[in-house]
């Protein structure tokens, strides 16, 4: 143990923790108390590549908007590259490199595909065919894919009864928009909606005692 | 069906405040007097997990409150690798919110800090220690309640939320109460980012005979010692207006009784003015007449109050988690952070049995710094060895120095210091 007459105190260390002078030529420690940290710098590379989809993302929506104005206001053709890189952020942000839940990244993939195809279908005319055929269809394939998780993890399906309760929730939107005349065909929204109600009282009969207590834990005030 | 529980009432606040600058993980840990083996570590965690049954969970979300639900799969063991109280991803460590790390001689536990408090994790490190000293072989005997075993069933009492139970409806709003601002500790963060740990031993029973002479107990000296070397190092020359707040978390188990392995502290805030020139007697005499004052039983009583109250509330209880957690945030920033200098948890003597004292070699309590708080100090002793420890994120390092240098030399006693090097030049 050498000793820094300068702090005071015994160090084991050839430079003093607290002064950082050099108080030995060499330490032989036969046992190391810390470990020499390795370089951490590989975690910060997932950041990173969010960073370049962020901005290649703001790059083609802005310019494109931009380049749209000046040329042809009258005709917003950018509004199709708008929706391309909201949903290129999204998908590479939160559905690729992101951690989050399985059942998260399919409800938002749901909510971020939607929005896009509706975004196109008004920009060209508004021929209606994102709410009459596009959104019933990823919802009923989005519901059928939460579906055969929770069949397929048994154990852990607790985990997904708020996707698929949200599933279920988003199931009812296309009869909604049936219903205010945004959508003009009613086997395609009724399907759905119908679809979205099967799921519910497949799950309620099969387990209603786990979705009880899902319930019971998730909304405890 | 799985367990689950609802997070007590100190663990919610972590849960909004965690960051990437403020982990909520603090360390216990020992250091044995042999190399530790990995596989027996192993062993001895597989037995003792089951045995803490609000340890062993992971947490999910709900629409008013987030909950812990037991966890069945494997805790591995680590080798460590990185700074102690890294930030915990449970999703890469099986759900779990802490950790068991080891190195050379190393056990070290790390906790998210919403699971329990320092007296739940050495609760939780004692045993693990048994189980793994016997798995070695080794002949320990314990008598009476030094610790629990893993094939005891876990007691209701272990698992209750004490908050709730010692809670008293109270008419005073404590919302109402002012929050003085304390001198915060600035310095430049650590790039990259991590946490340098600076520990320093010195015998127990010659500080604890130092301090008995100058009339205060252990903690009441380190105290005052410290608010000295903030003073000295930060604020001597100058015209501050603000004062020097010492946080001091307070076991309550000790005044209320409960055997919780959950969360059951307060927080005692000593505070001193330093406006104009203090001498270190000054700053005893107001330390020990502010911590005896505060850690009485009515007190204490206050504290549980408030913590309970807020979220007892229907008005609190009715909002989403995501506001709650903003305006959680918000309070943490502005009433806990700003109205202290630095937090110093001292866990004190650790109680365990006479034939395992001879396995170890000492102790060591690391709690993470934060933001505001970029320096804090964690302290603990078991075998006649008392480890202060001092976790910062940023590189000045005056106030530690200044701190052991007077330690040494007030108590004359010798202080061996030792650090992980996080930040410095090798």
């Amino acid at each position: 143990m050498k000793y820094c007459y300068h702090c005071g105190v015994s160090v084991d260390h050839v430079t003093c923790p607290l002064c950082h002078r050099k108080v030995a030529e060499s330490i032989d420690n036969e046992v190391k108390l810390y470990p020499d940290y390795p370089d951490m710098t590989l975690k910060k590379r997932r950041t990173f590549i969010a960073k370049i989809v962020t901005f290649l993302s703001i790059v083609m929506a802005s310019t494109c908007f931009v380049i749209n104005l000046l040329v042809n206001p009258d005709y917003l053709w950018s509004l199709y590259v708008v929706g391309g890189a909201l949903y290129l952020f999204v998908t590479m942000n939160h559905t690729i490199l992101s951690s989050a839940h399985t059942g998260s990244k399919i409800v938002l993939q749901v909510i971020s595909l939607s929005s896009v195809l509706v975004i196109m279908d008004i920009t060209s005319v508004f021929q209606r065919w994102s709410v009459n055929f596009a959104i019933p269809l990823i919802i009923i394939m989005a519901t059928l894919l939460i579906t055969i998780i929770i069949l397929k993890k048994r154990m852990r399906w607790r985990e997904y009864v708020g996707y698929i309760l949200a599933m279920i929730g988003i199931g009812f939107v296309p009869i909604g928009l049936y219903i205010t005349g945004i959508a003009t065909i009613l086997w395609a929204c009724a399907g759905t909606s119908l679809y979205a109600l099967l799921t519910l009282i497949g799950m309620l009969l099969f387990s209603s005692k786990t979705f009880k207590e899902e319930f019971i834990r998730r909304f405890h005030l | 069906m799985s367990k689950w529980y609802k997070v007590d009432n100190a663990g919610k606040v972590f849960h909004a405040v965690t960051e990437a600058s403020n982990s909520s993980v603090y360390r216990v840990s020992v250091l044995m007097k042999d190399l530790v083996d990995e596989e027996i570590l192993q062993e001895a965690l597989d037995h003792v997990i089951k045995r803490f049954p609000t340890l062993a969970v992971k947490v999910r979300k709900g629409i008013f409150w987030d909950f812990m639900e037991s966890n069945e799969e494997k805790l591995s063991v680590q080798q460590e690798t990185t700074y102690p109280c890294h930030p915990i991803h449970p999703k890469e460590n099986n759900g779990y919110l802490f950790k068991v790390l080891y190195f050379n001689k190393r056990i070290a536990v790390e906790i998210f800090h919403s699971l329990t408090d320092g007296t739940g994790a050495v609760e939780f490190l004692k045993t693990l220690i048994y189980q793994y000293l016997t798995l070695q072989g080794e002949d320990i005997a314990v008598d009476g309640d030094a610790l629990l075993f893993s094939d005891q069933v876990p007691s209701k009492y272990e698992t209750e939320d004490s908050f709730e139970k010692y809670y008293q409806k109270s008419t005073r709003n404590y919302l109402q109460d002012k929050v003085q601002r304390a001198f915060q500790i600035k310095g430049t963060p650590f790039d990259p980012s991590g946490v340098n740990v600076i520990h320093g031993v010195i015998r127990a029973s010659a500080l604890n005979h130092v301090a008995k002479q100058k009339g205060m107990s252990v903690t009441e000296f380190i105290t005052a010692v410290l608010i000295h070397a903030i003073y000295s190092e930060t604020m001597k020359y100058g015209v501050y207006n603000e004062n020097i707040t010492i946080a001091l978390p307070a076991n309550l188990r000790r005044k209320f009784p409960s055997i919780t392995l959950r969360n059951f502290f307060s927080v005692v805030n000593v505070r001193v003015d330093v406006s104009g020139d203090i001498t270190l007697e000054d700053i005893i005499k107001t330390v020990s007449e502010q911590l005896r004052s505060k850690t009485d039983r009515q007190h204490l009583q206050d504290g549980i109050n408030r913590h309970v109250q807020l979220q007892k509330s229907l008005k609190t209880r009715i909002v989403p988690l995501s506001i709650k957690y903003h305006a959680m945030r918000y309070g943490f920033r502005h009433y806990g952070e700003l109205a202290k200098t630095l937090t110093l948890t001292n866990l004190g003597s650790i109680n365990l049995p006479d034939s395992m004292k001879s396995y170890i070699e000492r102790m060591e309590v690391v709690l993470y710094p934060t933001k505001n708080s970029p320096i804090n100090c964690g302290v603990s002793s078991v075998n006649d060895q008392m480890t202060i420890t001092f976790a910062r994120s940023i590189v000045e390092s005056e106030i530690i120095k200044s701190f052991f240098n007077q330690l040494s030399r007030l108590t004359g006693l010798n202080v061996e210091v030792y650090s992980n090097n996080w930040g410095e030049t090798k």
